[in-house]
């Protein structure tokens, strides 16, 4: 009896456990915070992998046509993407145009004062500092280049700064110079379970104005990341399928 | 059409026009490197499936019609992304008979293609894009 009494308890206190986990995502349940702001801190997924967004929010693009300068549409036009895309050797995605890649998982870690940003694809995490330091002038241009954030409200305000321009923002070329700054705004929505990122891309050298997309993400915790090794790749030979040359037969 | 030889069945090749499902998630656009305009299906025996970034990447042997063997790729979505959609690295056996319909290489003597569907030794169908 006395066991019985007590497996009733232990299922009812499973069961409490188990109501308190789904109240997450339910109607008015808090967003999670630390300290004084949201905490981004989760996995986050927003595309099925082949194109399809599977968020509830419709993400933007990148507005097309894009408003090129002169020099802008030359780059664009000058673009080969066999020659110029740099993950083609496995260099990084970067930033831009690492903002629609939201078919793989996200995994945002957030401290007292930074956010760290770990990207399925990418062979390092990205760092975004909130703790009142201001750029350094003795760094060579980031992939992911130099990014400091501030708090407007619940909202994270970032500014990256000295990013690489031999990137390119979009897959089939759009430019990117040296001047470009990209500003993005990270808030939560529906009760913490959507992760809403704004990103405007500031560069006077190739865009006549600046470009904004926004791009939803959906809290996927029971989502794994795995390893993504594209140097394997280059030595396995499978970057380029159809123009690298494999090995005899029978080699 | 068929021709059979002792190891494996010919590549069959016929050209169609399609509209395929693009690489949206790819390490590079297909259409870079494929013609995403036309689909040929080859038959053979899987050689190795490395299932890698930043392409999965299905090596198969292919009897051509002159009864030579060809050594086909048939490259597909990084393996992070298909892991999510069920396929797994060891779903293809070395030897295993398998028929693969996508877009071929741009680069004519080039043996590959875009993978659209790859139908395994035991008849299942796996679609990359689906």
């Amino acid at each position: 009896m006395g066991n019985l009494k007590n497996s009733v308890l232990r299922g009812l206190g499973i069961l409490a456990v188990a109501g308190m986990t789904l109240a997450w995502g339910t109607a008015g349940a808090a967003a999670p915070r630390r300290g004084d702001h949201p905490d981004f801190t989760g996995m986050w997924l927003g595309g099925d992998g082949i194109g399809q967004s599977t968020t509830a929010r419709k993400s933007t693009s990148w507005p097309r046509p894009a408003p090129l300068t002169e020099a802008g549409k030359k780059a664009f036009e000058a673009y080969d993407p066999k020659t110029d895309d740099p993950p083609e050797d496995c260099m990084p995605w970067g930033l831009p145009r690492n903002e629609v890649f939201t078919f793989y998982p996200m995994l945002l870690t957030m401290t007292d004062n930074m956010l760290l940003m770990t990207l399925e694809y990418e062979p390092v995490p990205r760092r975004i500092y909130f703790d009142g330091r201001d750029y350094p002038d003795d760094i060579p241009p980031q992939w992911y280049g130099y990014s400091i954030g501030h708090w407007e409200g619940d909202t994270l305000v970032v500014e990256t700064r000295n990013i690489r321009e031999e990137n390119i923002i979009t897959t089939d070329g759009l430019p990117q110079s040296d001047q470009m700054k990209v500003i993005e705004r990270y808030r939560l929505l529906d009760d913490g379970n959507t992760l809403e990122v704004q990103t405007t891309a500031i560069d006077p050298v190739y865009y006549t104005e600046p470009m904004t997309i926004t791009v939803y993400w959906e809290r996927a915790d029971d989502v794994e990341q795995h390893e993504f090794v594209c140097a394997e790749g280059l030595i396995e030979n499978i970057t380029t399928p159809s123009t690298v040359q494999d090995k005899e037969l029978g080699d | 059409m068929l021709k059979v030889s002792g190891l494996a069945a010919i590549a069959i090749v016929s050209t169609v026009f399609i509209a395929p499902a693009g690489p949206a998630a790819a390490h590079h656009s297909g259409a870079v490197y494929f013609d995403m305009n036309s689909q040929i299906t080859v038959e053979g025996v899987v050689d190795e499936f490395v299932f890698k970034a930043p392409h999965a990447v299905l090596k198969f042997i292919v009897v051509n019609d002159q009864g030579e063997q060809e050594l086909w790729r048939a490259e597909t979505l990084p393996a992070n992304l298909l892991f999510r959609r069920g396929w797994r690295f060891n779903m293809f056996e070395k030897g295993e008979k398998i028929k693969v319909t996508g877009n071929p290489a741009k680069e004519a003597d080039r043996h590959a293609l875009e993978v659209q569907e790859i139908v395994a030794g035991d008849g299942t169908v796996y679609k990359p894009f689906d």
